[in-house]
């Protein structure tokens, strides 16, 4: 039903849910769990697996079409991209997202890059993750 | 184009306004939340466009431009407390609404039956409160209309109960229905709606997008919803 094993069902409200089950698509193509020219679920079978709204699915998948990451086949589905880039493509643009987060949060709390820079290194010498 | 629309719409009891001036679109395929607290005039408000109470200023214009007895016909209707005959079976139930309804669909209630695990040789009067409200949203489903309007349907239902029925809700009516669902269950069933409507006081507090509520204020509409009530004085 779901279109991998460690689909997040959970939404956080605060943001459209459009934008939040994109994000779960990319990431599953950024790690493997979808693969160029998988079929990923129909529109409503999703919006039933995960209780949230049609409509809202399909724009979701109308936004992720838009932007090359699926395509649909009239009559048999959607499918993610045949594309072997893009894996590569979609990582990039979530590490961007990351990195510009994180970047603002630390100079909202009024961190120079230099810093930044030093704080990241002494957390990666402790292991990393808190 | 709106499928109903609802213009000025008044409403009033010796002595009180139920409704005044509600003004509401509703696209076809789409599902919206009429929430509020109790008394707050949902029910009066889904009675009127069901045609079950006459407004007393107002308009409602039902899709296609129907009016009276066709106009009812392309409402099926949820109450509050749906009432069976004592000797009703789960199985009569739906005999009964096919004998009745034009628009009964055979299909529909093969997928309602299996999916709400109706129990088709009980009584209905012997159903828990749970299984009843699955029952009365059946045969409500069981019709293909162009717009249902369901009053609390999850109302007294435990947490497997709501996710079936909210299963129902976005996998058996026609694609281009429209749903008005009553709830002050605000959380539990917020990502269905495509809009929400909050009544306060029989009027209109707010009308909007539930994605634009959740991009543009950041907020759940459960927090929107508990914003809007805070300060509204029920009555």
């Amino acid at each position: 039903m779901l279109p991998t094993e460690n689909w997040r069902v959970d939404f956080d409200g605060h943001s459209p849910i459009y934008q939040q089950i994109i994000m779960n698509f990319s990431r599953a193509i950024a790690t493997e769990e979808l693969k160029p020219g998988d079929r990923i679920p129909s529109i409503r079978d999703l919006a039933v697996a995960l209780k949230v709204n049609t409509n809202t699915i399909q724009r979701a998948y109308q936004e992720m079409e838009r932007d090359k990451l699926i395509y649909t086949q009239r009559g048999t589905g959607y499918f993610i991209m045949e594309n072997e880039e893009i894996t590569v493509k979609v990582k990039q643009v979530m590490i961007n997202q990351a990195m510009s987060q994180f970047l603002e949060e630390m100079r909202a709390l009024g961190y120079s890059d230099t810093q930044i820079v030093a704080e990241l290194q002494q957390k990666l010498k402790q292991g990393g993750a808190s | 184009m709106a499928l109903l629309t609802i213009k000025n719409l008044e409403k009033r009891y010796p002595g009180v306004k139920a409704l005044s001036d509600i003004n509401m679109e509703i696209e076809a395929g789409k599902i919206v939340g009429l929430l509020g607290p109790n008394m707050s005039g949902k029910t009066t408000l889904l009675k009127t466009i069901a045609g079950m109470l006459s407004p007393d200023s107002g308009e409602i214009i039902y899709p296609n431009g129907a009016t009276g007895v066709e106009a009812r016909q392309a409402i099926s209707f949820l109450p509050d407390n749906m009432v069976f005959p004592s000797w009703m079976k789960v199985r009569d139930a739906f005999r009964y609404y096919e004998d009745m309804y034009p628009d009964y669909s055979q299909k529909n209630a093969e997928r309602l039956i299996e999916l709400l695990e109706l129990p088709m040789n009980k009584n209905i009067k012997k159903l828990s409160k749970g299984m009843k409200e699955r029952v009365s949203l059946a045969v409500t489903f069981s019709r293909d209309t162009a717009v249902y309007l369901l009053d609390e349907p999850l109302g007294g239902i435990d947490p497997l109960g709501k996710m079936k029925i909210m299963e129902a809700i976005l996998s058996v009516p026609p694609e281009n229905s429209s749903i008005l669902l009553s709830t002050h269950l605000v959380k539990d069933v917020e990502n269905v709606f495509d809009s929400v409507a909050f009544i306060a006081n029989g009027e209109l507090a707010y009308n909007g997008d539930c994605e634009d509520i959740r991009e543009k204020q950041g907020k759940t509409i459960e927090q929107l919803y508990l914003e809007v009530f805070q300060y509204v004085q029920t009555a």
